[in-house]
C-alpha cells in the first residue's frame, strides 16, 4: 500500500505544476511584474518537465535539457528577486550574478560537465545563490513593517516554496554522483523526497498567485 | 578516489556547509529584524495610546471648565438676578412702615424662585436621587423628566440584580445616559430610544439605541464630537469598553462593556 502510494507520488505528483500554470495564465494580465515573471517560470518548467518525459519514454538522454533548463531558471528566478526587492541590494549585483552564473554554466557545460550528465556544479551554485535571494526576501519582508502591501503574503509563500525546495534539492544536487551509486532502494526514497519538495513548491506557489489574483478582484469591486 | 570525484566530493561538502551557513544566519537576521520591527510597532501603539489618553484628557478638563462657566452663568443670571430683585424689594420696607401685602407676596414668589433654582443646579452638579435611590432610579427619573418635556419615548430595560456601584462610577454612568439621551434631542431629532442595562456574571453589559438621523462621521475618531469623547474618557475610567455604530439615517448606537464590577463596587 505504502510502495503504491509512493509510487502514485511519483508518477503525477510533478504534474501538479498545471495548477500554478493555469491560475497563472487566467489571471496573467492583472499581476504586477515580478507575479508575470512567476509565471513565466512555471510555463519555462511545464514545457521542460514535458519535454523531459517524452524523452525518458523514447529512452533518449534528457540530461542536456537539464543544462538548458538550469541557465533558464536561475534566469527567471533572479529577475524574480530583482523586480521583487527593489532597492535592498544593489540592483547591479542582480545583474552581475546573471551574467556570471550564465557564462560559467555554459563553460560548465562545454568544458567540465558533459552535458549527457547531470550538472551538479551549475545546479549547486544555483541552489546556493537563490537561497541567499529567498532569506533576502524574508528578511526585507520582516525590515517592512511600516509599508506592509498585501502582495508580500503572496510573495510569502512563492518564497517559502523556493527556500524550502532549494534548501532540499542542494544536498541532492551536490552528492548527486554519490546518490547515483547507492541501491536502487535508497536512491528512490531519495528522489521521492525531491518530489514531495517540488510538489510543495508548486503548491505554495499557486497559494501565493492564487491570493493575489483575490486582492485584486477586491479592489475592483471596490 | 579518482581527482575529479575528489573535487566533486569537497565541492559537495562546501556547498553543503555554504548553503547551511546562508539559512542559520539568514535565521538570525530575520528574528532580530523581527523583533526589532515588533519593538517598533509596539511603541508606536504606545504613543498613540498615549496621545489618545492625553486628548481625552484635554477634553475632560475642557469640558469641565465649560461647565464651570455654565454654572457660573446660572448662578449669576438666576440666582443673582432674583436676590437683586429681592433687595429692591426688601428695600421698600423701612423701619415703622407697614408690610404691604403686594411687597410680601413679591418677596415670597422670588425667595421660592431662589430655591428653586439652586435646587436645579445642585441637581445638575450632582443629581441627589444617585446616592439616596441608586443608579437605576435615578436613571428612570431622567427619562422620566425627558419623556415629559419632550416627543422622546424613551425604553428602558435595567437587569433586576444590578448592585450598587461606586459614587463615582455611578455618577459616570449617569453622565454618560445623560450625555446620549441628550445628543439624541439636540442632533438626532428621533422618536424613540432604546437602552438596556444587563448584568452578566462580572460584566455590565449597556446598549443604547435611537432611531434618529446617525451620523457618518463615527469611524473617524478625530472628527468625533466633544460629547462621544467625554463618553469614551469615562468609559476608559470604568476600566471598560465602548464601541459607536452609526450611519446617516441609520440611527445611532453605543455599546458598553464595563468588565469586573467587583472592584468599582460600592463600600
Amino acid at each position: 500500500m505504502v510502495d503504491e502510494i509512493r509510487d502514485f507520488i511519483f508518477k503525477y505528483g510533478p504534474w501538479i505544476i498545471f495548477a500554478p500554470t493555469v491560475i497563472g495564465l487566467i489571471n496573467y494580465k492583472k499581476y504586477s511584474k515580478e507575479f508575470k515573471i512567476v509565471t513565466f517560470y512555471l510555463i519555462l518548467s511545464v514545457i521542460v518537465q514535458v519535454i523531459s518525459f517524452i524523452l525518458w519514454l523514447n529512452r533518449i538522454n534528457n540530461y542536456p535539457i537539464l543544462h538548458i533548463y538550469t541557465i533558464l531558471e536561475f534566469l527567471l528566478l533572479v529577475a524574480f528577486y530583482y523586480t521583487q526587492q527593489k532597492g535592498f541590494w544593489p540592483s547591479k549585483l542582480y545583474k552581475i550574478l546573471a551574467v556570471v552564473f550564465t557564462i560559467l554554466s555554459i563553460c560548465n557545460s562545454i568544458w567540465v560537465e558533459n552535458i549527457y550528465t547531470y550538472n551538479t556544479y551549475a545546479r549547486s551554485i544555483e541552489a546556493l545563490i537563490i537561497i541567499f535571494l529567498s532569506i533576502s526576501s524574508f528578511i526585507m519582508d520582516v525590515s517592512n513593517v511600516e509599508n506592509f502591501q498585501q502582495r508580500q503574503i503572496s510573495v510569502r509563500f512563492i518564497n517559502a516554496g523556493i527556500l524550502i525546495y532549494f534548501t532540499g534539492s542542494i544536498l541532492l544536487s551536490s552528492f548527486n554522483e554519490y546518490i547515483e551509486k547507492l541501491n536502487f532502494g535508497f536512491r528512490m526514497n531519495v528522489w521521492f523526497i525531491h518530489t514531495i519538495l517540488t510538489i510543495l513548491l508548486y503548491i505554495l506557489i499557486a497559494i501565493g498567485l492564487w491570493k493575489q489574483r483575490k486582492k485584486r478582484n477586491f479592489i475592483l469591486a471596490l | 578516489m579518482e581527482a575529479k570525484e575528489k573535487a566533486k566530493f569537497y565541492f559537495g561538502i562546501i556547498v553543503a556547509i555554504l548553503a547551511f551557513s546562508i539559512i542559520a544566519v539568514g535565521f538570525v537576521v530575520v528574528f532580530v529584524r523581527y523583533r526589532k520591527g515588533l519593538l517598533l510597532k509596539q511603541q508606536q501603539l504606545f504613543r498613540q495610546d498615549f496621545l489618545h489618553k492625553q486628548e481625552l484628557l484635554a477634553i475632560n478638563i475642557e469640558s469641565a471648565e465649560a461647565e464651570k462657566i455654565s454654572i457660573a452663568k446660572d448662578i449669576h443670571d438666576e440666582i443673582g438676578s432674583i436676590f437683586s430683585t429681592l433687595s429692591l424689594s426688601i428695600n421698600q420696607l423701612k423701619p415703622g412702615t407697614i408690610l404691604e401685602p403686594e411687597v410680601f407676596n413679591t418677596s415670597n414668589k422670588l425667595i421660592e424662585m431662589g430655591i428653586s433654582s439652586v435646587r436645579r443646579i445642585a441637581r445638575s452638579l450632582a443629581p441627589f436621587e444617585l446616592e439616596l435611590l441608586g443608579l437605576q432610579q435615578a436613571l428612570e427619573s431622567h427619562f422620566e423628566t425627558i419623556t415629559k418635556l419632550s416627543d422622546l419615548v424613551i425604553n428602558f430595560n435595567c437587569s433586576e440584580d444590578l448592585v450598587r456601584l461606586k459614587p463615582t462610577a455611578e455618577l459616570a454612568i449617569y453622565r454618560i445616559m445623560q450625555e446620549l439621551t441628550s445628543n439624541c434631542i439636540k442632533y438626532a431629532r428621533a422618536k424613540n430610544v432604546s437602552i438596556s442595562f444587563e448584568k452578566k456574571e462580572d460584566t455590565l453589559f449597556i446598549s443604547y439605541s435611537d432611531d434618529g438621523a446617525g451620523s457618518d462621521l463615527l469611524p473617524n475618531s478625530k472628527k468625533k464630537g466633544i460629547g462621544l469623547k467625554n463618553i469614551e474618557s469615562r468609559v476608559l475610567i470604568l476600566d471598560g469598553k465602548v464601541q459607536f455604530v452609526s450611519s446617516l439615517g441609520a440611527g445611532f448606537k453605543c455599546n458598553i462593556n464595563i468588565p469586573n464590577l467587583k472592584n468599582i463596587l460600592h463600600d
